[in-house]
């Protein structure tokens, strides 16, 4: 074997070896053998980290192709349910924030301290108005019966002020309790735990944003959800009594009509299916009668991929939330500048890929036509 | 650190031993928690070992179970005496039946084989073969064990709550319908996952960027290329079962419909999903399998590796078309016929990488000097077994054929002897290899040796019966061969099925008592074991050159590396039992590469 000058350590090299042990910075992990070798280390994890989350995604992708493919005409519906405007909005939200979070790299690579916090703060505050907007989205959704399949169950003349009032409620206190974690965060940051001060108000940040984030979503599809779902609801049903079977985009009233006929027996086998029975409550209002081509196929498996998906990527972002509170509370210790910055740029990557699965989210489930 | 290396190597060096420091052993220090925390990729890896361990005996007992319900034709045993008359037991014993060998599979699946090797063995092994202090990123690694440890409560709840009986491949629309805790199992799986992808992404960093001076990619150890082979299955294939079984959650509780046909969903693509993780993953099973024998094979031949480049690259090359073959496991499941064909196509393809390393080992043992130690003996044994069943594998990758042998007990006996044949036994013969090096006692060879004879015999009795079984028609997962209305069975025929079923049955007692024998003796040398030295084989890798146990930090001085297989300057030392290194002359012996 031609390996290894494993020789004994001989004094000399005792004393190398400790004259690099002195200038070990202490961000270097004690595996390491030098800065070069952990950054790398870290860049190829973080990479490998996001191969993984695209083959993650790259499920429900494929799911939703799947899905898409044998049904189109259900997601042709669904564009009569989804608001487009709410969509580009938390669009432009995100990459906003994604903006933020390359410039904070840059800071710390020039060690601008402060731009490197700020940034980050607001990318938070983004990321809480974000999910502030999707939190609008999904009660509109579930207050209109608009659920997954399994319980898909719309109501047409669902009433929007309940839903108004409880979210009046909601934003005020993400306000109060927003603002008051600032404040105490604010006033924390001076002591002499820093890090912590800017954690505390940064989730005060993520809070209150979310609450203007309810505000502004609640005022666009306040404005636009009136007269929009009536007309959906009206054309819906004016298809369906016009064209009969063929109606494509009214799945939804199709729908209705089978499971309104409990002798119907794909109707029989929908009533069983579905746990609550929505069929037997709907059974009075019996429209014309429409025989089901797809079994249970209705607007409710536009919404178990339109959650699923939504879901999964809210769940990232929340995630990326906490990463970043990690990294502002880093900040505010001053770990970071010139020399040593991965964990900033790992976060910062790992937002990246977030914000790009909306970007492909956005088109495939809001502007479908 | 790696100052000592400026020291040029001169001539009158030649032939002066190397000494290997000692030092505290990595096991010694610390109470529970100690471990339990620990950053240690040593002691996270003998976490690994223990846990997985405690889980073949677990799977191993139900496997025991069921062979025994299949000693007689009727389903009668798993009734445990119970159900009023002779059909009631019948139905007990069948609902009894689905359900062990649903926790067989998945226990041996996920908790046992897929960890084995890389979780377990390459926990301790890959960062001292790369001559490196930890892993990348030692809490990720210790994230890693939590996230099984978890994962293997999960199962342990469905274990006791009882009731799974979907097979361990939770195939809708059954599993999203049955009553017993598919949840539960599918969560635990899911968590399993993720420890399993940061093994991978631990390993991929760990080989990628921590390397020695003087190890280039062509001076790794095989056994490296094929853990970093097997790391990218784990990183890019996982994820998907991973969503896979997060949607066939929301599909139970919510009814989400995308795999219920019912609401237009397709089922059909769950096993899409499935064996688009499942295909590479018996690739995760395999890969460090081949990587060990590529490491016991040269060792005990005192020969180079034959082919070094090739047996690389098959591992890549099996990585890469594994990812592609997933269909073939859905031949009859109604995927079109171009889809079909190609697919049968492409298993073909990933046969070719295997043959490749068989014919490499063998080549090097070839006029080699071979010693037939007990990690030998199960290499050879691997050898044969898993030629068997990569050869099994390509009548059912073959149209015509897998339509006749699909769903039986074929089936059955191409992955036992893969996976069980190639696996295990390569698992155990690492076990045996590094046994030395893991605690620093050296076993009883006779009784080593004996136990891979006896395991090789039961095995085949087990195994090989049931490819006759499959041929004639015994389908998979059934409790009783006494024949129906669907599944009709001549008098002749039952005559044959229970005469193969009880020589399946006996082969598997003795395989058994193989396996306690292999048992007996690596944990009778913890006690009884004379103190091994730091390279009882005569191996080349750098593992061998660090103190047996290795100390915490496992090198004191970062090593150097040349070729790994090269044996010249390894010297045997009676005084010790055990071989030494001697500096070579690098004047007039310039490292080589490997061929
Ligand atoms: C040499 C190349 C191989 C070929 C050509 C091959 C081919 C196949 C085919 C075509 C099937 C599907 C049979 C059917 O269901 O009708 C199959 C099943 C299976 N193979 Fe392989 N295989 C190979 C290697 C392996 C290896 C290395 C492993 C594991 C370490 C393995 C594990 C399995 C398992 C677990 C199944 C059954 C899955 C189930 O239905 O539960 N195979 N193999
Ligand atoms: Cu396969």
């Amino acid at each position: 074997m031609s390996t290894a000058e494993l020789t004994a350590t001989t004094p000399q090299h005792d004393q190398d070896h400790h004259a690099e042990g002195h200038d070990h910075p202490e961000w270097l992990a004690h595996h390491f053998e030098s800065p070069q070798q952990q950054t790398s280390a870290a860049k190829l994890g973080v990479w490998l980290f996001l191969a993984q989350e695209v083959l993650f995604f790259a499920g429900l992708f494929a799911a939703y192709a799947v899905y898409r493919a044998n049904h189109p005409e259900v997601f042709l519906n669904a564009h009569h349910y989804l608001n487009p405007t709410l969509g580009a909005f938390n669009t432009i939200v995100l990459l906003a924030s994604s903006l933020a979070v390359a410039w904070g790299v840059r800071a710390a690579q020039l060690n601008d301290q402060k731009t490197l916090l700020w940034t980050h703060i607001f990318t938070l505050a983004c990321a809480g108005m974000f999910m502030g907007v999707k939190a609008v989205e999904y009660m509109y959704k579930l207050y209109e019966g608009l659920y997954w399949a399994g319980r898909y169950a719309p109501d047409p003349e669902v009433q929007f002020g309940v839903i108004q009032h409880n979210l009046v409620w909601t934003v005020f206190w993400c306000m109060v309790i927003g603002v008051a974690t600032m404040g105490f965060g604010w006033k924390q940051k001076s002591g002499p735990k820093p890090g912590r001060g800017w954690i505390s108000f940064s989730v005060g940040a993520v809070i209150a944003s979310a609450g203007a984030g309810i505000v502004i979503a609640n005022g666009i599809q306040a404005y636009e959800v009136e007269s929009h779902m009536s007309q959906h609801v009206a054309a819906a049903h004016g298809e369906a009594e016009l064209e009969g079977l063929e109606g494509i985009a009214a799945a939804e009233a199709i729908d209705k009509a089978a499971e309104a006929h409990p002798v119907d027996e794909h109707a029989a086998e929908g009533a069983e299916a579905a746990p609550e029975g929505e069929a037997a409550e709907h059974a009075p209002e019996a429209p014309a009668p429409a025989p089901r081509v797809e079994g249970e196929v209705n607007a409710g498996n536009f919404f178990s991929i339109y959650f699923a998906m939504t879901g999964v990527h809210a769940l990232h972002i929340i995630g990326g939330i906490l990463a970043i509170l990690w990294i502002v509370g880093r900040i505010g210790r001053g770990d970071f500048g010139p020399h040593y910055f991965d964990p900033v740029e790992g976060v910062g990557l790992y937002w990246h890929l977030v914000d790009l699965v909306w970007i492909f989210l956005f088109p495939l489930l809001y502007l479908i036509h | 650190m790696i100052a000592h290396t400026s020291k040029p190597l001169v001539s009158g060096e030649t032939g002066r031993r190397v000494e290997i420091p000692e030092g505290p052993s990595y096991l010694t220090g610390g109470g529970l928690m100690s471990w339990a925390f620990t950053l240690d990729h040593k002691r996270i890896g003998v976490m690994y070992l223990c846990g997985i361990l405690g889980f073949f005996l677990i799977g191993g007992l139900l496997a025991i179970l069921i062979r025994l319900e299949l000693w007689n034709p009727a389903a009668d045993l798993l009734a445990f005496g119970q159900g009023a008359d002779a059909t009631a037991r019948a139905e007990i014993a069948k609902n009894n039946f689905n359900q062990v060998f649903t926790l067989h599979g998945a226990i041996m699946v996920f908790l046992f084989i897929i960890p084995s090797i890389p979780a377990a063995l390459g926990n301790f092994v890959v960062p001292i073969m790369v001559g490196a202090k930890d892993v990348a990123f030692p809490r990720l690694n210790l994230a890693s064990f939590h996230l099984y440890f978890v994962g293997a409560c999960f199962f342990i709840a469905a274990l006791l709550t009882t009731g799974l009986d979907t097979g361990w491949t939770f195939y809708t629309p059954y599993s999203v319908t049955t009553t017993g805790p598919v949840v539960l199992a599918t969560m635990g799986v899911f968590i399993l996952g993720f420890s399993s992808i940061f093994t991978g992404l631990n390993f991929i960093v760990t080989i990628n960027t921590m390397r020695p001076r003087g190890m280039t990619w062509f001076r790794m150890p095989l056994f490296l290329w094929s853990i970093y082979a097997t790391s990218i299955i784990q990183v890019l294939a996982t994820p998907v079962l991973a969503i896979t079984l997060l949607l066939l959650m929301t599909e139970r509780m919510l009814g989400i419909g995308i795999f219920d046909s019912a609401r237009g969903g397709d089922p059909v693509l769950f096993q899409h999903f499935f064996w688009f993780y499942s295909h590479p993953a018996v690739y995760i099973m395999i890969l460090p399998a081949m990587g060990v024998i590529s490491e016991v094979i040269p060792t005990f031949s005192r020969k180079h590796i034959f082919g070094y480049r090739f047996i690389a690259y098959s591992s890549i090359a099996i990585a890469l078309i594994g990812f592609l073959v997933w269909g073939h496991h859905m031949f009859t499941s109604g995927q079109s016929a171009l889809a079909t064909a190609i697919f049968s196509f492409l298993t073909f393809a990933v046969a070719i990488p295997s043959a490749i390393k068989v014919f490499n080992w063998l080549a090097t043992m070839y006029k080699g000097s071979i010693h037939f130690n007990t990690p030998m003996c199960y290499a050879i044994s691997f050898m044969a077994l898993f030629t068997i069943g990569g050869l099994t594998g390509l009548p059912l990758g073959a149209l015509a054929t897998d339509i006749h042998l699909h769903d039986t007990y074929f089936v059955v006996a191409h992955f036992h002897y893969v996976m069980m044949g190639g696996t295990l036994i390569s698992f155990l013969a690492a076990l045996f290899y590094w046994w030395p090096k893991l605690f620093g006692r050296m076993y009883n060879e006779r009784f080593g040796q004996l136990s891979a004879i006896i395991v090789f015999i039961g095995f085949n009795l087990t195994f090989f019966t049931q490819f006759i079984l499959g041929v004639k028609g015994m389908p998979r997962r059934y409790a009783s061969y006494e024949g129906s209305d669907a599944f009709p069975v001549t008098p002749e025929l039952l005559e044959t099925f229970t005469t193969l079923h009880r020589i399946s049955t006996v082969g598997a007692l003795i395989l058994g008592a193989g396996l306690f024998i292999a048992a007996g003796t690596l944990i009778a040398s913890l006690w009884y074991g004379r103190k091994a030295p730091a390279n009882p084989w005569g191996a080349a890798t750098l593992e061998w050159k660090c103190c047996s146990p290795p100390t915490q930090q496992n090198f004191e001085v970062n090593p150097i590396m040349g070729p790994p297989y090269v044996y010249d300057d390894i010297k045997y030392d009676p005084a010790i039992d055990g071989y030494y290194e001697v500096v070579p002359d690098r004047t007039t012996k310039p490292m080589q590469d490997p061929v």
